[in-house]
């Protein structure tokens, strides 16, 4: 009786394991076969458009394209651009990411948290704030719209919570003593610093400025509204190839172009890491860090914190006050004239539609992301840590991250091509543009959900089976209300993506259903104080909206599970 | 008698932010080519002493004076004295060899003699032939002998051992011990070694020192401590009943 215990058990498992696949399998399919219809379809469709022309294969068009100077500089100037906001925004984040792995300071937590807020900020709004300051009239009196500096600003502004994070959660994890060691070895601070801690945190900046320059290079809205017309990255000339001259070829042929590079990027990055990549005895952070001791290291402190409010705090501030000060004096004048319905044409529809639209679609967009993301993240983290990694689990992992590394309007190019016909012609579909933003969101909602589902007990599965629970039921009862903190987090977070998501947008709007980054661009591209001050009035609120929704979803968030 | 090597007197000092000192008018005064052990239970500021003397804490009032020059304020990587953590603290990006160069690396010693030294160095700790090895594949043994050569390899004036055995098992500890000790008196070392484990630090010292609450309250030879325990407290260190 005793000896059959082991077996029989065993045989349970088995069969357990046999149920737990095909219920995965299962949940794999909602989420792949998305990916495969909003994603693979419409970049396959780009190819073919790019490189069969009237469905003959044909490089000509490829041809003339790279033989054009004026794409030779947009190439030139898209690449260049990415290195320079990459050192850049490297350079002046190591000392705050120093800052958050080595002192304990009052607001620390809170500060940690408040930096995805420039993060997430919509581009449009971070566009317009920045207009307010170095635009033309801005309050500095400098202009600097048009020129590589307001861009190069700007993607620092988005970017600096990368490297801060992702360097500094790795910095905070080194052993201080391995610094100690050099020190009483003779090395003087400088030495310290480039034999032991660079070395140990160099795969870390790599990673973060992998993602630094993967989203400069894919920079849309920043580029369209302060490059002027003389700085053109890839996406704003595949916009302005479909948008304005309807050269659907040559921008295809330049969305091919732009997803080869970026491809190139991300696999000659992987291969690098993988040869570099120290693995070091890690210790947690709240043994490491400290007050600071010294004038200087107080010092140090207040120099960072003053350069993150200056590099936050100014320009934000600015457009809020400058929405409020209007030609007749401080007052709610550009607010009200969103409600305006007087705009020159009968199909101008008040800008405060806009808040109405984009609240309907980000909630959409929130519903997909989530409920594919959860099925998606079940398949990848399946029965926990034990027996997480299934291959099916880690190919839908790697199959989930590719849009991250594709650009925003590479998808809305592509649904614009291939949705605008039979078969599936979604041209007119509320459903379009939550579509588009779900697939831009997911990457990030699996990203929240998975580490969160990892951290379940298997025992605690097991147990509600043997319990007489159905897999449906263990997931219902067990899983859902352990991941429901990171979910929450999830769905705050695609509905942030929603709210500011411009590049796939401005493809695929209709003009009597503007977005809020929409309108901002539309009011943008109008003459006169009155409508800049709307832009402003919109940015306001669109930011006050993302804010809200990132700080409520702070507090959801798992303690230090992930760095985004 | 010789003045002292090394002397501390009226030491305090304070770990940063904390509400109250971690050693409290400490002194001590160690001989030439003596090895001084460090006894007593665990927050009793064992290890502050050994930071304070290498520089890595800060002293609020009183002296440290290494061979009669006052190096209170002198930077750590000035000081020229070696210091060996429990953890080893070797470092991960770099092969045995490396590491244990690392300090000769910084006294600016020629790649010739820096080569010729370390091989000399593990060869004296019985790693001869391991300089190419990845450090993470180190048994702990291993690791605490590449630390142990990393410490001695720049011929610090003065070493400083905090735990030195402390993560290692017992079966390997009670190896290990003598072979420490054989190494020591065989260079001649100064040294001060931290230990709570009584055995060790009997084993190793020529005086022991014993600490309680951030001050030096009894120091003797390893003999006359066992014969004549200064209060209750340095006799349940001992293991005395």
């Amino acid at each position: 009786m005793v000896s059959s215990v082991p077996l029989s058990r065993a045989r349970r498992n088995d069969a357990q394991r046999h149920r737990r696949f095909r219920w995965r399998s299962i949940t794999a399919l909602p989420p792949l076969v998305f990916l495969g219809v909003f994603f693979v379809w419409p970049v396959v469709a780009i190819l073919l458009r790019g490189l069969r022309p009237n469905g003959i294969w044909n490089l000509a068009v490829f041809g003339e394209v790279l033989a054009d100077p004026t794409m030779q500089r947009v190439m030139w100037f898209t690449l260049w651009e990415a290195v320079a906001s990459t050192v850049l925004c490297v350079l002046v984040a190591l000392p705050g990411a120093a800052m958050f792995a080595r002192f304990r300071f009052k607001g620390k937590g809170f500060l940690w948290s408040a930096l995805l807020v420039p993060f997430v900020l919509p581009t449009v709004v971070v566009a317009v704030s920045m207009l307010g300051i170095i635009g033309d009239g801005g309050v500095t009196g400098v202009n600097l719209s048009g020129t590589v500096w307001a861009i190069l600003i700007a993607h620092v502004f988005f970017n600096y919570a990368v490297v801060v994070r992702t360097v500094g959660a790795t910095w905070s994890t080194i052993d201080p003593r391995l610094e100690e060691s050099a020190r009483v070895l003779g090395a003087p601070s400088w030495r310290v610093f480039v034999d032991i801690t660079w070395p140990l945190i160099r795969s870390s900046v790599a990673a973060a400025s992998s993602i630094v320059f993967l989203f400069s290079f894919t920079s849309f809205g920043i580029v369209l509204i302060l490059g002027g017309i003389r700085h053109r990255t890839l996406e704003v000339e595949i916009y302005d190839q479909t948008a304005k001259f309807l050269h659907l070829d040559i921008a295809a042929v330049l969305a091919v172009l732009q997803l080869v590079i970026v491809v190139a990027i991300l696999v000659w990055f992987g291969r690098s890491q993988r040869r570099r990549a120290v693995i070091f005895e890690q210790r947690s952070a709240s043994e490491i860090e400290h007050p600071p001791e010294t004038r200087a290291q107080r010092g140090f402190i207040i120099a960072n914190l003053v350069f993150m409010s200056l590099l936050f705090g100014v320009p934000l501030l600015v457009l809020v006050v400058r929405s409020f000060s209007t030609p007749d004096g401080w007052g709610f004048g550009f607010y009200r004239a969103l409600t305006d319905t007087r705009g020159g044409s009968t199909s101008f529809v008040p800008p405060i539609d806009a808040i109405g639209n984009s609240l309907l679609f980000a909630t959409m967009a929130t519903v997909i992301a989530v409920v594919l993301g959860l099925c998606a993240a079940w398949t990848i983290a399946g029965g926990g840590a034990a027996s997480s990694d299934s291959p099916l689990g880690r190919w839908t992992d790697t199959a989930l991250m590719i849009p991250l590394g594709t650009s925003a309007v590479t998808v809305g190019f592509g649904f614009l091509i291939v949705f605008d016909e039979p078969p599936l012609n979604l041209r007119s579909s509320l459903w379009l543009i939550p579509i588009a933003h779900a697939i831009v969101a997911l990457p990030f909602v699996v990203r929240l959900l998975v580490p969160a589902l990892r951290s379940i007990d298997p025992r605690l599965r097991e147990a509600a089976s043997t319990l007489g629970a159905s897999p449906s039921r263990v997931w219902w009862t067990v899983d859902v209300p352990i991941v429901g903190r990171a979910l929450a987090a999830a769905a705050g977070f695609a509905f942030a993506v929603s709210l500011g998501e411009f590049g796939a947008t401005a493809f695929l709007v209709r003009p009597d259903r503007p977005t809020m980054p929409i309108a901002i661009y539309r009011a943008l591209g109008r003459p006169g104080e009155y409508n800049f001050g709307q832009a402003m009035a919109m940015s306001t609120l669109l930011m006050v909206l993302t804010v809200i929704v990132i700080l409520a979803i702070d507090r959801f968030r798992p303690a230090g599970v992930s760095e985004f | 008698m010789s003045p002292p090597f090394l002397s501390l007197s009226n030491v305090n000092a304070r770990h940063p932010g904390a509400e109250s000192d971690v050693l409290r008018d400490l002194s001590l005064s160690i001989g030439q080519g003596e090895v001084v052990g460090v006894l007593g239970s665990s927050g009793s500021g064992k290890t502050s002493l050994l930071r304070v003397i290498a520089g890595l804490l800060p002293v609020i009032s009183g002296a440290v004076v290494l061979n009669g020059v006052d190096i209170t304020t002198v930077a750590t990587h000035q000081r020229g004295i070696g210091l060996m953590f429990q953890e080893h603290a070797l470092f991960p990006h770099l092969d045995v060899a490396d590491n244990v160069a690392f300090g000769l690396r910084m006294n600016h010693v020629a790649k010739v003699d820096r080569s010729a030294r370390v091989a000399e160095v593990l060869d004296l700790v019985g790693l001869g032939g391991f300089g190419s090895r990845d450090v993470s594949s180190l048994s702990g043994g291993e690791r605490q002998r590449v630390a142990l050569a990393r410490t001695l390899a720049p011929s610090p004036r003065l070493i400083l051992l905090d735990e030195p055995m402390g993560s290692l098992d017992r079966v390997l500890r009670d190896r290990l011990l003598p072979e420490l000790a054989e190494l020591i008196d065989q260079l001649g070392l100064t040294a001060l070694y931290v230990t709570h484990d009584r055995t060790e630090a009997f084993e190793l010292a020529d005086r022991i020192a014993v600490m309680d609450r951030g001050s030096v309250i009894q120091i003797a030879t390893p003999a006359d401590l066992d014969a004549a325990p200064a209060s209750d407290h340095v006799a349940a260190l001992l293991g005395h009943r």
